[in-house]
């Protein structure tokens, strides 16, 4: 008997022993629970055994778990949404986008880099490339140490002209951490410029060099006689008795002759030459290193082709030429002016003549 | 929009971690309801540390919590978007 109560005895012991450790178990499991919901542990005085075990906090944490898992697969939904939402903005904005970390290699880019400056069927193909790798145009792109948000620059490429805007991504702790290139397509908006600077400087009947371009081009002309000691010569152009044509024949006619003896002339000049229409039926021509004895060959040379030239409409026609040579130090003015005086002398002596002065 | 209930929780006296899991466990239960934003609840508490873990918690959840002070203690409405 004394044996069989020591075994009861001893399984009762055994008994608490693994109801000890189960509790011990839950109240480290709880405390574990606890912790990660940002509280503190529970405290053994407070809460006894039984308290516990109907309190069930194991189970009050686990439903909030569930809860907190819900909520997360619910933020990553809507995360991918927004991500996907930046991402067709990204591919739909006007301007081609590339950004790099610090080493220079590309991280990401959108449709429009990867159509217009990388031509790659896919931009995996370029993702993880450094920059030079993947393109011929990556000296244009400033690296972080060369960075200023506030300059722009402009570039081209296949035909095309960009402008390059820089913007830096930093870390959390403010460190610039990667470049993101923004480069817009300016092409129309520089072909605009052309037109206009072109109209700006072209004589619109004609289709020579303006007054405008002259004025710019004599001075520029006289800055490099002055420096390199080299001739300078001008000749002015009068038609002779133009006024007439205009007033017999009509304008057509007086518009027509004036396009034909441009194109005669611009025939005849050398590149560094510059033909202009300096208004009405009078002309210009800039020809830099011929000295006097060429030039004036030059302007005979252009006289005799006028005067045997056949203008439709126009029985005969002649022009009468002045010239001379810029002397040093001078001005615009003055060297103008002695062309027009070299000109009134030719009308003055019977025209269809090149008078100097 | 129908004005919302409220679930009123007293845990005067107590401390954490019990305010938290009281609450919690009121949570667990009306889920649904208080995430559709037909039920709110109301935690009376005098543990100041409960107006720090309750708020935090929740918002794992992905409910709102805003705590007032009241006189002898603090209210601390939980409630869906």
């Amino acid at each position: 008997m004394a044996s069989k109560a020591k075994t009861e005895k001893i399984l009762e012991i055994a008994a608490q022993q693994r109801h000890d450790a189960a509790i011990q178990y839950i109240r480290a499991k709880t405390d574990q629970l606890l912790k990660l919901m940002g509280t503190l542990p529970l405290r053994p005085e407070e809460l006894d055994d039984d308290t516990l075990i109907e309190l069930d906090p194991i189970g009050i944490v686990a439903g909030s778990f569930e809860q907190v898992l819900a909520h997360l697969k619910q933020t990553n939904h809507e995360l991918n949404l927004a991500r996907n939402e930046i991402r067709s903005v990204f591919d739909s904005f006007g301007a081609a986008v590339i950004v790099v970390d610090k080493n220079d290699t590309v991280v990401d880019c959108n449709r429009q880099a990867v159509e217009w400056l990388f031509h790659v069927d896919d931009k995996e193909q370029v993702l993880g490339q450094t920059l030079a790798n993947v393109c011929n145009f990556h000296e244009r792109f400033p690296g972080l140490n060369q960075i200023n948000q506030k300059k722009t620059s402009e570039f081209n490429h296949a035909n095309r002209s960009y402008q390059l805007v820089n913007s830096v991504i930093c870390n959390e702790s403010n460190q610039a951490e990667k470049i993101v290139h923004l480069c817009f397509d300016i092409t129309t908006q520089k072909q605009a410029e052309e037109i206009l600077s072109a109209q700006a400087t072209t004589d619109e009947l004609t289709g020579i060099a303006n007054r405008r371009q002259f004025d710019r081009t004599c001075k520029l002309e006289m800055q490099r006689a002055e420096r390199f000691q080299i001739p300078l010569a001008l000749i002015m152009l009068d038609i002779d008795f133009f006024k007439k044509i205009n007033d017999e024949l009509g304008h057509q006619i007086g518009d027509r002759v004036l396009v034909e003896l441009s194109n005669l002339i611009s025939g005849m000049i050398r590149g560094q030459d510059l033909f202009a229409r300096w208004g009405g039926e009078e002309f210009v021509i800039l020809s830099p290193s011929r000295d006097m004895e060429g030039a004036k060959q030059f302007a005979e040379k252009i006289r005799g082709a006028i005067a045997s030239h056949t203008f439709p409409g126009v029985k005969r026609l002649t022009c009468s030429l002045g010239l001379t040579e810029y002397k040093l130090k001078e001005s615009t003015e003055s060297f103008l002016r002695r062309a027009d005086t070299a000109l009134y002398l030719a009308k003055e002596n019977g025209r269809n003549r090149t008078e100097i002065v | 929009m129908k004005e919302p209930t409220y679930i009123p929780l007293n845990i005067f006296g107590q401390v954490c971690p019990s305010c938290l899991l009281m609450t919690l466990k009121t949570l667990n239960l009306h889920s649904s309801a208080i995430r559709a934003g037909q039920t709110e609840i109301i935690v009376m508490t005098d543990d100041r540390q409960a107006t720090t873990t309750i708020p935090a918690a929740v918002k794992t959840m992905g409910y709102l919590a805003e705590v007032t002070r009241e006189d002898n203690g603090y209210r601390i409405r939980v409630h869906g978007l």
